[in-house]
């Protein structure tokens, strides 16, 4: 069953990295603040306690501990690339293909993982060429060679078949790969309708709730940081974080803050952290934002003189926002007339109320075949860290007799 | 002292009731977009008239044998008789009567109860699973089920409410209330009028007086509405037990 190419073990991180990381934690310069000054944003205090912890008490060899626990493998790409994946046995059900998003990794997964074999899937958590122990290509990334590496990794362990579940950049591969072998998905399950897709809605046509969620995701875009430091200033983005582990936190822990319900663990937050440093993948981990460089022209998509003029103007807004069905399937129409093509896959979205947008299923119906749409009643963006067994329940549930 | 022996306790917003066939208690919510949250707990089989109500709700239970309910509240053009049953426990909320269920056809839900499936922990609205909720997560819910378009707020519904003028004409006005809510402007206000009535004679003034200062042409008017909406005439409401007004402030 199992003819991965070339499967070796996971290398472990050299205790010089370690070390190294704990001479700077050992030297860290906290920036000057007034007593008085306004403090708009996430508080660096809360990382005082945190640093201290990560410097003494955090282990990272007890995380290899776990991934090693639950198991874990390394793979040669076509091209020479080493990919990283956990991988454990479950059972006889559809196997499962786990996909994390940016700032993290496949130890999202790690309380996930036990709960999905338990219930009979065996599990694949890759991680993202780039991120973590996956080396970034030396070529364009885009998320059609991400899709396409763990593709191949799945059919190498055998898999012909499985379902992919997914959140953030997940959620985006997820699809890609279920676009482009839909005889091998046999199921999506995301926990985000990918954010780019609000891109797609047209303020003019779409519903009202539409309308509201692409003004929920412009407003997130203007207040986050990230964005445009991913996306448009990578590699000083990058310097900085590469070379103060302690900024790395605060730039991640301010995200996971954000995202959450409530707190994640510490020893979590700095599980993603350290493996993002040790690994040195600040600048690699991003890549997806900026490429492939054809994608994020966007002027192509603010072209839409052909469709935009066969809409008819409707004298009130408020009343076609009311039961007016028929305008929505036109709307359907001019998406597919320019938008990404949609996905004939059985899929399932589990939206958590704290991540940082929620589509309404409107949305999710254009682009996905949906039979099974959730909102839980709690967590976040990093839903697997948070709220594993609302989120196993949702997955296993769906995925029965798949 | 609320009627027939039924203890009140007012608060700022909140009422108690602990009757002789059990409890009912409401309190109203911070969100625009909810009119009142509300909880029962039934001691004794009993039923109980509501008056007619221009307002959408959910509510949610464990009935007497164990099973979960959770059920869309369509609004009412007449009262309407509620079983209650001995062991039952129920909660949910009442929405604004500007907030809408989208996807329904309005005037087929006039005074349905139309029940949503449900295992107790989740249930299903409009092609969405939801967690079943406790009365303090309700006003989450709701919005939740705004921002899935699964319910809908209208402004300008809310500006007639709230007595504004707003830039329609009388037609036009009438058609977009009645494609809003399924009843119109006259409907509605006759609704409020009712419920405003309620409250005069409960402060106690006299039926003729009631009447004009809650805007009804004269006593008799009031007196049909009540028949027609309370299911009994004002004196009888007011000399009777529980008072199809108790549910809501």
């Amino acid at each position: 069953m199992t003819t991965v190419l070339a499967p070796t073990s996971a290398p472990a991180i050299a205790q010089e990295s370690i070390d190294d990381l704990h001479r700077r934690l050992d030297q860290v310069r906290w920036p000057q603040q007034a007593a008085g000054a306004a403090v708009p944003g996430f508080d660096v205090q809360r990382l005082r306690p945190l640093v201290q912890h990560w410097r003494h008490r955090f282990d990272w060899r007890h995380v290899e501990t776990r991934l090693e626990a639950l198991g874990q493998l390394c793979t040669i790409t076509g091209d020479g690339r080493r990919l990283h994946a956990l991988h454990a046995r479950g059972g006889e059900r559809v196997p499962v293909l786990l996909i994390h998003g940016w700032p993290d990794s496949p130890l999202r997964f790690l309380d996930l993982v036990p709960l999905l074999t338990a219930a009979g899937h065996d599990v694949v958590a890759p991680a993202i060429p780039g991120f973590g122990l996956s080396q970034e290509p030396q070529g364009e990334i885009s998320r059609e060679l991400v899709a396409q590496d763990f593709h191949t990794l799945m059919t190498g362990l055998g898999y012909r078949r499985y379902a992919v579940h997914g959140g953030d950049w997940g959620s985006a591969i997820a699809s890609c790969l279920a676009g482009l072998h839909p005889q091998a998905v046999a199921a999506l399950h995301l926990t985000d309708v990918p954010f780019d897709l609000a891109n797609t809605i047209d303020e003019a046509s779409a519903s009202q709730e539409e309308v509201a969620y692409l003004r929920s995701i412009k407003t997130f875009a203007e207040g986050q940081m990230y964005l445009p430091a991913n996306c448009a200033q990578p590699d000083v983005t990058a310097l900085a974080l590469s070379d103060s582990p302690v900024g790395l936190l605060a730039w991640t822990a301010h995200l996971y803050d954000q995202w959450s319900d409530s707190q994640i663990a510490d020893d979590d937050l700095l599980a993603s952290v350290s493996l993002m440093w040790l690994t040195g993948s600040v600048r690699s981990s991003m890549r997806l934002y900026s490429e492939p460089t054809s994608a994020w022209d966007t002027s192509s998509w603010e072209d839409t003189s052909s469709w935009e003029g066969s809409q008819e103007e409707t004298t009130s807004g408020h009343d076609s926002s009311w039961g007016s069905e028929g305008a929505q399937d036109e709307d359907a129409d001019d998406v597919e007339s320019w938008g990404p093509n949609r996905i004939e896959t059985p899929t399932a979205f589990a939206l958590f109320p704290a991540d940082l947008g929620m589509a309404p299923r409107a949305l999710a119906d254009r682009h996905f075949a949906v039979e099974r749409f959730t909102v839980m009643p709690r967590g976040g963006h990093f839903a697997a860290l948070e709220e594993p067994a609302l989120l196993a329940d949702d997955l296993v549930a769906f995925l029965a007799g798949r | 002292m609320g009627q027939g022996g039924v203890l009140v306790e007012q608060g700022i917003g909140r009422s108690c009731h602990h009757g002789p066939v059990g409890e009912y208690g409401y309190r109203e919510s911070a969100s625009p977009h909810i009119g009142l949250l509300w909880w029962a707990e039934v001691d004794e089989d009993a039923d109980y008239v509501d008056v007619a109500n221009e307002f959408w709700g959910l509510a949610f239970g464990v009935l007497a044998d164990g099973r979960p309910s959770a059920t869309l509240i369509g609004p009412s053009l007449a009262p309407r008789e509620l079983h209650l049953r001995a062991g039952e426990r129920s909660w949910g909320v009442e929405l604004a009567a500007h907030v809408f269920v989208r996807q329904s056809s309005k005037q087929q839900l006039l005074g349905q109860m139309l029940p949503l499936e449900t295992n107790g922990r989740w249930f299903e609205l409009a092609g969405v699973r939801l967690a079943v909720p406790e009365v303090d997560t309700l006003e989450g819910l709701v919005a939740t089920l705004l921002r899935q378009g699964i319910l809908a707020a209208d402004e300008n519904m809310a500006a007639v409410l709230a007595g504004q003028t707003v830039a329609y004409s009388r037609r036009s006005l009438h058609r977009h209330t009645v494609q809003a809510s399924g009843m119109s402007p006259k409907q509605l206000e006759q609704l409020q009028r009712a419920r405003t009535a309620y409250a005069l004679l409960q402060d106690g003034r006299s039926l003729a007086a009631a009447a004009v200062e809650a805007g009804f042409a004269d006593q008799a008017h009031m007196t049909r509405a009540f028949t027609a909406l309370a299911g009994s005439s004002p004196a009888r409401i007011l000399s009777a037990g529980p008072s199809p007004f108790d549910s809501r402030p």
